[in-house]
């Protein structure tokens, strides 16, 4: 009698035992989906985007190093706080919103490069359009969502792109 | 409106979820009840005032200290000894310390560091180049034009600049940053000044005076009457990790010439003997070592602090390569290690030497902040994300370090300026911007005391880089109130210590930026002719302050 108590004692055990071995390696298999999903995104992204988000990139290789070195509770969160922001946030809505805006930014950062290297004539001569397109821009930062306002800086960006080209 | 009071919201429930299973909980009922009563103050207010942060930040502090900065210092001084006064470090007052700030290390070490893969590009960095430029010192071209390159205006020498680094990181026998032609007219034929600038003992004597002049020493004795960071390479003999005798005693003098001030020992820079403090393990007991020796001829001191903000040190090399010695060869993590068992070593060996001295940890907690915070704003849940990361890598870190050996100190040196805001993952803002920010500063306070419950604090140092004199007036009474607030709060605030004593660009440098482009001292000059004439509205608001105290 006794050893059916001790073996319904040993089942439990090992079943705890199980569950605990379980939870803790659902967390890793999350960790690493997530850094796999991030990883596969990396890739599908051109040289100039990654350029352009390469301070988060590395930010996020970092964190991933840390954890793998030492995955203590901290290193943990902080991850999983990371994945939060790229996976959950950044990836779902990259192509509605992340994209257009980062390349966004990335015209406005060569359109900058560009009119720094005008001469005072040339400045003189492109002068409304600049400001055309600066005005524009301005408003894209403060309310990106709005699509006619978006468009609006798309305009100007183009007008801006076929100056810079000659 | 609603975007303003959602995104307090949030980072009030962030602060709260960081330090929810942290083993310091904040266990004082009356603070929690408090804190809550300061959210829905503020969210009142905020719908009384429809503004930028900015703005709001101002009127806030008016609204929370309506009874001016003398009535405040009082009211602080009421129940227990509180100090106001100012400080700043030998690092940035000297140029001619033996220390990683030296023209000499920074030519021959950024020359170094251009010579490498895209050497060009690092040089040019915006966290780096002015290091290049005021290292430079100065020069003349055979056609009789001087060349200052530290103090050319970013905007309107922007051409010449770029002329400059182009030109100075070329290969040259010196085997440092050097110019081989003028870059207004091309002349080959330039020749190396120099820099003859020299922090004397009239200088000394003429910053005493300026301490005595705002009537700081009438404060109590039994608080710092002032913050110094002193540099141990001042102390060195040369190309040597040992102590020059000479030069102790020549320190020793100059201190208590100063009276009782909260020293540092490490401030941002590093011995020039011993550019990598730090990085070896056997740097920890000789930094404990000297900082015993130091003490051992400063019986009067009451307050020190070993490294000054060490995780700003660490991060602002490592990570942003924006302090020399730009570089260190182990890992950030093992780097800050160090620091933190230098830290503990040299506060167990000076309280053998001196066993009533308190010994207080440094750091300067910083607040993050969304830039977006439009609840209908994409941008504002990534930004919350960063700010939650950035808050972990930092303040979270800070308090890993230092929370199991909290028993050996006696107090934090907090650090307070305006909080770090995030446009995307990009940090934004600087300690130099000029910027108020009641919220924020009381944001610091309480955060650190939430972290280390019990714990005096003393704001060792707060400034606002402005020459408007309203503004500098209203910046200590906003100082002051937020003191008074944390207090009310139930958080020991021992005193404040506003950051820097003059405004003089020959003896005071800020890191990377053009010379003479900050003004947080109350005095402009540091001139031994005639030391107090040069006293500004903060200096007069400070004094006025203090006046009301015996002499």
């Amino acid at each position: 009698m006794w050893q059916y108590g001790l073996l319904l004692l040993m089942m439990q055990f090992f079943s705890c035992q199980a569950r605990f071995f379980e939870g803790k390696t659902v967390q890793e298999k999350m960790i690493e989906a997530s850094h796999k999903k991030i990883t596969q995104w990396e890739k599908s992204l051109t040289k100039q985007e990654r350029q352009h988000l390469s301070d988060v990139l590395k930010l996020h290789e970092e964190l991933h190093d840390n954890y793998k070195a030492k995955p203590s509770a901290e290193n943990t969160k902080i991850l999983v706080q990371m994945h939060n922001v790229l996976e959950k946030n950044m990836l779902p809505n990259w192509e509605s919103f992340y994209k257009p805006y980062l390349h966004a930014q990335m015209f406005d950062a060569s359109y900058q490069k560009w009119k720094a290297g005008l001469s005072a004539d040339q400045l003189r001569k492109y002068n409304r359009k600049i400001q055309l397109y600066d005005g524009a821009y301005q408003a894209y930062q403060t309310n990106p969502q709005n699509d006619s306002v978006r468009q609006r800086m798309l305009q100007s960006q183009e007008v801006i792109q076929g100056l810079m080209s000659k | 409106m609603l975007q303003y009071l959602l995104s307090r919201y949030i980072n009030l429930n962030i602060k709260n979820k960081n330090y929810k299973n942290s083993e310091y909980k904040f266990r004082n009922r009356d603070i929690s009840m408090n804190k809550r009563l300061l959210m829905y103050k503020n969210i009142f207010l905020s719908l009384l005032f429809v503004s930028n942060y900015a703005v709001f930040a101002d009127a806030d502090y008016q609204l929370f200290c309506p009874n001016g900065g003398a009535q405040t210092y009082a009211e602080l001084n009421q129940k227990n000894p509180f100090v106001m006064s100012v400080g700043t470090s030998m690092s940035q007052t000297d140029p001619s310390i033996q220390n990683t700030m030296h023209p000499d290390f920074i030519r021959k070490k950024m020359y170094q560091k251009a010579q490498g893969k895209d050497g060009a590009e690092w040089l040019k960095h915006e966290k780096r180049f002015w290091y290049v430029l005021r290292a430079l010192d100065s020069w003349m071209c055979g056609n009789g034009h001087v060349i200052n390159p530290g103090s050319l205006d970013e905007k309107k020498d922007q051409k010449t600049i770029q002329a400059i680094l182009a030109d100075c990181a070329k290969p040259n026998d010196a085997k440092q940053l050097s110019l081989s032609k003028c870059p207004y007219c091309a002349d080959p034929s330039v020749v190396y000044l120099g820099d003859d600038t020299k922090f004397t003992l009239a200088h000394e004597n003429a910053m005493v005076e300026q301490i005595k002049a705002l009537y700081v020493n009438r404060q109590s004795k039994k608080l710092p009457n002032m913050r110094l960071s002193i540099e141990i390479g001042s102390i060195l003999k040369t190309n040597s990790i040992e102590i020059d005798e000479q030069k102790l005693n020549d320190l020793v003098a100059f201190i208590t010439k100063l009276g009782n001030p909260l020293l540092f020992f490490h401030h941002y820079a590093n011995p020039i003997s011993i550019p990598y403090l730090f990085e070896k393990e056997e740097h920890i007991e000789w930094f404990a070592n000297i900082c015993a020796a130091i003490m051992q001829q400063l019986p009067q001191i009451t307050h020190v602090c070993p490294v000054s903000q060490p995780l700003g040190f660490v991060n602002r090399i490592m990570r942003d390569g924006g302090l020399p010695p730009f570089e260190y060869k182990i890992s950030q993590n093992q780097l800050l290690d160090n620091i933190t068992k230098a830290q503990v070593a040299a506060a167990l060996a000076m309280k053998k030497v001196n066993p009533a001295l308190q010994v207080l940890v440094s750091h300067q907690w910083k607040p993050m902040r969304p830039k977006h915070t439009s609840a209908l704003d994409p941008r504002m849940l990534f930004e919350l994300g960063i700010c939650k990361i950035a808050d972990s890598m930092y303040n979270g870190k800070f308090v890993s370090l230092i929370k199991d050996h909290i028993a050996i100190f006696d107090g934090i040196a907090l650090s307070v300026y305006p909080a770090l805001e995030f446009d995307l993952w990009a940090p934004v803002g600087s300690n130099i911007a000029g910027r108020m920010d009641f919220e924020g500063s009381l944001e610091a306070i309480v955060a650190t005391s939430q972290a280390f419950p019990g714990m005096p604090i003393y704001i060792v140092e707060t400034g606002c880089n402005t020459t408007d004199p309203v503004i500098k007036r209203g910046f200590i009474d906003m100082m002051l109130c937020v003191c008074k607030r944390a207090v009310d709060l139930g958080i020991q605030v021992k005193g404040l210590y506003f950051w820097a004593i003059t405004n003089d660009s020959r003896f005071y440098r800020e890191w990377n930026a053009p010379a003479g482009s900050c003004n947080f001292g109350p005095f402009d000059a540091l001139d031994p002719v005639n030391p107090t004439a040069s006293i500004n509205a903060a200096g007069k608001h400070i004094k006025d302050i203090l006046s009301q105290l015996p002499v």
